[in-house]
């Protein structure tokens, strides 16, 4: 499957802002079934002065680039064409017991993994947390399949709701609401898994809308998404989406990874003056 | 009193120390007996005897009052900046045990060089499972935008501190690590310095190690870290500004190594190098030694919520354009799990045993080290694994049951986050105190800054500190305590390197400074317009109130009413319903009128004034002269604390005579003593630009509404203006109003005419540097050149004439010109040289992106 991408962010300023420094994780990964053909961002205005791409600290390439005239509106796009295909067939019961997942995480050879165990700036690991992740964590369950229900449970527990979180909002917020959006719903998932001490990263990307295939109509496919990713050993990273309640296979683009939200931002930014800002986005993803 | 005397003398100083028991002394040993490392200093000492000590100590103390040595205590709402206290006996290390130290410490260094080279590169370290990930990935600071970068000879430690003690046998040891941006080798400095001019001989006399080779070496080792402008490259010393605690030093390391002071608002990146904004305009930094921590570095890589910090920095590093010491993340080792760690990586990275122990420490995150601490659970100390500074340590023999339990269960939950250690006495140094001496506990700082290859040269001496009280094992120069110069013996040669200029090679001749940071002239602009604005305050202040006491003059007539009456608009002190009729009024007057001189809760006050200006002034000391930077001493201790009981008339005269003194005397210095660079010109632009704005509000206030009798008046206006003596001597006793405005406004000659001030901006301005593709005048230029040539055209007699309603209504519109003119010249300095951008005020936000 070849997706399309064009992903624009535009900021618009109440003042003129000076200068600005940004730092922007939008080029899709290469990644087991998955492809970057081609990757172009733009930035308006056009002075823009990009330093060379390179990759951050999880693999991922990290562009950075600084508008140095006065501006009152800036609009980032990405354009790419990545190639997609299908993951195979998982069956969740043939993974190990949860239990021995936890334990293999710590081996030094997984030490990869092992770094997503820990707090992050958005997802610590909490008591209320861990209690409601337990009853889908029963003594002796096949891993992947006690992660598989837990994003059933979340998907089923909490509602979609723009209006209910921002950027920011914290995980007791989101909990104790039972609202939110994919990026909540994500690190609530990576809250539970850390909280039982298993290392669980946050995922970036998109998702195919599916309505050109008459597909059933997938949350988050207006914005970017995103979702998480859960290490299970012999089996690797196995992502799951709890907003949509799947396994990402082929409708998923993945852009990149990290321990939250706050690592892979599509674009961030430090602005000197600008007043208050509006930030506007929009995501076409077409199947090729 | 005669033989008290001499029964102090006669007894010898060392000799009538008394150690404390228990612990380990440096200078007399278990029998009581000095140390044979001491014995040229007792000897010394007993020569001098202790009066002519105690002499030599408040001397000491006198001098580091003067040169403003300080250090700023956290916790007041407004910065406190104490002296720096220093004992005068040095901490004396043999030469053969500084041997020892020397090796220990550039060991470690060397070795915490390869272990940042490691976790910030490929980190076989942990994936050997010699440092545990939790080292790397639990702890908050190591920098994952760091893990990657490629720093300038692979060295990400160039400069290295660590805290040593001595344990109750006899052993040093390392207690702390300091590895992003070590303070108190400018201290260490500082003592020296003392020491010597305090005892011209005895560190010669005594084969003490100098210092002055170690700070060449970190001159040096900066200057070659530089990847561009290698020749010459621009070095700053970036602080966190005034409010550190160890402001002071940053400055005195800065104007000692000859770098340039700069904060995060100096500097800018550009197309991914760093500039520093100065007067020509921006200037390309080449190295950043910098006192600031890791995360405060760079907003966009590693904050969340402030936004303070160079932003872009990062990405400069990355990009190979400016070089930083220490290099970003170094603060991952300051961790104190480190401590547990290392004898296994000296053993791994070199191959050798670590030559100088750590306090025991054990990592929880080890479930072997969690058995061992638990099972001697009641004897440690327990500490955040992570977490160096600005925490205390939890002695577990303090906690009742329930909170020992806790913590327990705190650690098992969390083990990686603890770390247990022994607990020791640190060793005794003697202490002068006017009874004589007497132990406090020590704990000594040592320096390494990087060298040749791969190898650290260690500061031969540093800061030793102690604690506030006898039994207090708590060293820390935030809560009370003090330093003392430290010694390492040599029998060898002294060696004599000096950072003085090398008089045997000839010298380049410079006629200018180096660039000026914008943030240094807007200060220096705003020095110069903060104490004009004490004196023209304090003047007003005197001359009513010196009326006001003045028992013999007509003041009960209508002359003082009338005066007081006429500077309402400059002074709080409006008059009530009725005027100032009876006495009762005139004493409110009194009242209101010292609180404009220590209401802190009046913006205009000359006490408020003064607090800002302090903070103004500590932001260029370094570009202060010692004298100058006195007699702002001076000044400051002139004005007692805001709660103080406000003082009567006579007191506050008394006060404000000094206050005006001591101005006379700073402008004298600026005057004579500073070089007619673009530091003296903002500072002078300023105290222009304020005595005229000054004396427009002054003649509104005194002269656009004519109050009777004028004369009286007129009078109070010359005295305010220090224009009384010219008056008289052209005019004697006719005061006539027009006489008077040609005296305060148009008369070129008077320093303290209008005119005179607005000839000398003209000049000044026309000085400063400019695009010089430009041919044209600036704003600036263009606004002062008017405004001088208005004053010059201007008519006396038509100012002073009294249009209709009683008031000089063209006087009135002419003095708002004026003023709104200069206002502008000033708004088109700052946009011109200070801010480099329109916005430079401006906040810096992060923005956050879209949701995901």
């Amino acid at each position: 499957m070849i997706y399309d991408v064009r992903h624009t962010t535009r900021y618009d300023y109440s003042e003129t802002v000076p200068i600005c420094y940004n730092r922007a994780h939008l080029s899709p990964r290469n990644d087991r079934n998955q492809k970057c053909i081609e990757r172009h961002i733009d930035v308006t205005p056009a002075s823009a002065i990009f330093s060379d791409p390179r990759a951050d600290a999880f693999g991922n390439e990290v562009t950075y680039f600084t508008v140095q005239e006065p501006h009152s509106s800036m609009e980032v796009t990405l354009r790419a064409q990545v190639e997609v295909s299908p993951v195979e067939y998982l069956d969740l019961n043939l993974s190990p017991d949860w239990q021995l997942a936890v334990d293999a995480a710590r081996a030094v050879e997984n030490v990869d993994a092992f770094q997503f165990i820990f707090d992050s700036k958005f997802v610590a690991a909490a008591p209320i947390l861990k209690a409601y992740a337990l009853p889908s964590f029963p003594a002796g369950r096949p891993f992947l399949a006690a992660v598989s229900d837990l994003t059933a449970r979340i998907h089923r527990d909490f509602t979609y709701d723009p209006a209910a979180t921002t950027v920011s909002t914290p995980l007791d917020e989101v909990m104790q609401s039972r609202r939110g959006v994919c990026q909540d719903f994500a690190h609530l998932q990576i809250g539970c898994l850390r909280s039982i001490g298993v290392p669980a990263r946050y995922v970036s990307g998109y998702i195919c809308g599916g309505d050109q295939t008459g597909a059933p109509s997938l949350t988050g496919a207006q914005a970017s998404h995103a979702w998480l990713s859960v290490f299970c050993p012999s089996f690797g990273w196995i992502d799951f989406d709890p907003t949509n309640n799947m396994i990402p296979s082929d409708l998923h683009i993945t852009v990149a990874w990290g321990r939250d939200y706050d690592d892979v931002s599509p674009v961030r930014g430090v602005v000197l003056g600008g007043g208050e800002h509006t930030i506007s986005v929009d995501v076409q993803i077409t199947r090729l | 009193m005669a033989t008290q005397k001499a029964d102090i003398a006669g007894e010898s100083l060392a000799r009538g120390y008394r150690a404390k028991p228990g612990a380990f002394d440096e200078m007399s040993d278990a029998d009581g007996a000095l140390r044979p490392h001491w014995q040229a200093y007792a000897e010394h000492i007993d020569r001098i005897g202790a009066v002519e000590f105690q002499r030599r100590h408040q001397q000491a103390m006198d001098l580091i009052e003067e040169d403003g040595v300080s250090y700023n205590v956290y916790g007041d709402a407004r910065v406190s900046h104490r002296p720096w206290t220093i004992d005068l006996v040095p901490e004396v290390i043999s030469e053969r045990e500084w041997k020892e130290i020397d090796r220990g410490i550039a060991q470690r260094a060397a070795l915490l060089n390869a272990v940042l080279r490691d976790l910030y590169g490929p980190q076989t370290l942990v994936r050997d499972g010699i440092v545990p990930a939790e080292f790397v990935y639990a702890n908050p600071a190591f920098l994952l935008p760091c893990l990657g970068l490629r720093v300038p000879r692979d060295r990400w430690l160039h400069f290295y501190a660590a805290d040593i003690a001595r344990g109750a046998d006899g052993a040093w040891m390392v207690v702390a690590d300091r590895t992003q941006a070590p303070s108190g080798a400018g201290y260490a400095l500082e003592n020296r310095l003392v020491t010597t001019r305090i005892f011209p001989t005895i560190t010669q006399e005594c084969g003490v190690q100098r210092l002055a080779a170690f700070f060449e070496r970190l001159r040096t080792t900066l200057r070659e870290l530089a990847l561009s402008n290698r020749d010459n490259p621009t070095i700053v010393l970036m602080s966190p500004g005034p409010t550190h605690e160890t402001y002071f030093e940053h400055s005195y390391l800065a104007r000692y190594l000859n770098f340039t002071l700069v904060e995060n608002d100096d500097l800018t990146v550009r197309d991914n190098c760093v500039y520093l904004k100065t007067l020509e305009g921006l200037s390309r930094v080449d190295v950043i030694f910098r006192r600031v921590d890791d995360q405060l570095c760079d907003p966009l890589d590693f904050g969340t919520e402030s936004a303070s910090g160079l932003v872009g920095l990062v990405q400069a590093a990355y990009a190979g354009n400016v070089a930083i010491g220490n290099a970003l993340g170094c603060g991952v080792l300051e961790a104190p799990a480190l401590r547990a760690l290392l004898p296994d990586l000296c053993r791994h990275l070199l191959k050798q045993e670590l030559s100088m122990p750590s306090v025991t420490t054990w990592w929880c995150a080890n479930p072997e080290h969690m058995k061992a601490a638990l099972e001697r659970f009641d004897s440690l100390l327990v500490a955040p694994a992570f977490s160096g500074r600005g925490w205390n340590p939890t002695v577990v023999q303090s906690l009742n049951p329930r909170e020992r339990d806790n913590l327990i269960d705190a650690i098992r939950a969390r083990p990686f986050d603890y770390v247990a250690q022994e607990r020791i006495v640190p060793s005794t140094v003697p202490m002068w105190t006017p009874q004589g001496l007497a132990p406090r506990h020590a704990m000594l700082r040592t320096y390494a800054v990087a060298g040749e290859q791969d190898a650290y040269a260690v500061m031969p001496g540093g800061l030793t500190r102690f604690s506030d009280s006898p039994d207090s094992l708590v060293i820390s120069m935030q809560r009370g305590g003090g330093s003392k110069d430290t010694w390492a013996l040599t029998s060898g040669p002294v060696d004599t390197h000096t950072l003085l200029p090398n008089a045997g090679k000839r010298i380049d001749i410079k006629r200018t400074m180096s660039n000026l940071p914008s943030r240094a002239a807007d200060n220096l602009f705003w020095l110069g317009r903060y104490l004009e604005r004490i004196e023209s305050t304090s003047r007003i202040i005197r001359c009513v109130l010196s009326r006001l006491t003045d028992e013999a003059s007509s003041s009960s007539g209508r002359e003082l009413p009338a005066i007081v009456r006429s500077l309402a608009l400059v002074l709080p002190c409006a008059p009530g319903k009725n005027g100032y009729e009876d006495e009762a009024d005139l004493r409110g007057v009194e009242r209101r009128v010292i609180a404009a001189l220590f209401d802190r809760s009046w913006n205009n006050s000359v006490s408020t004034t003064f607090a800002v200006l302090n903070n103004v002034a500590w932001v260029v000391r370094d570009r202060l002269s010692l004298d100058t930077w006195r007699i702002l001493g001076r000044l400051m201790e002139d004005l007692p604390d805001g709660g103080a009981r406000p003082p009567r008339a006579g007191e506050a005269l008394a006060l404000l005579n000094q206050i005006i003194t001591d101005l006379a005397a700073f402008s004298g210095f600026a005057t004579e003593n500073m070089t007619r660079g673009h530091g003296w010109r903002f500072l002078d632009i300023g105290r222009r630009v304020e005595r005229t704005l000054n004396t427009f509000e002054l003649l509104r206030s005194c002269l656009v509404i004519p109050i009777e009798p004028e004369s009286a008046v007129l009078q109070a206006a010359l005295e305010i203006s220090d224009s009384a003596m010219t008056f008289r001597s052209r005019y004697g006793g006719n005061l006539q109003t027009p006489a008077v405005l040609d005296l305060l406004i148009t008369d070129e000659s008077n320093p303290r005419a209008v005119a005179f001030q607005s000839a000398r901006l003209v000049r000044h301005i026309e000085a400063l540097p400019r695009e010089k593709s430009y041919p044209f005048a600036s704003r600036e230029q263009q606004l002062v050149t008017r405004l001088s040539a208005d004053l010059q055209l201007a008519d006396i007699f038509e100012l002073a004439a009294v249009a209709s309603q009683s008031r000089r209504a063209a006087l009135e519109v002419r003095l708002f010109e004026w003023a709104q003119t200069l206002r502008d010249v000033s708004d088109a300095l700052a946009w011109h040289y200070f801010s480099h951008t329109q916005f430079s005020r401006a906040d810096t936000t992060i923005r956050r992106g879209a949701r995901a």
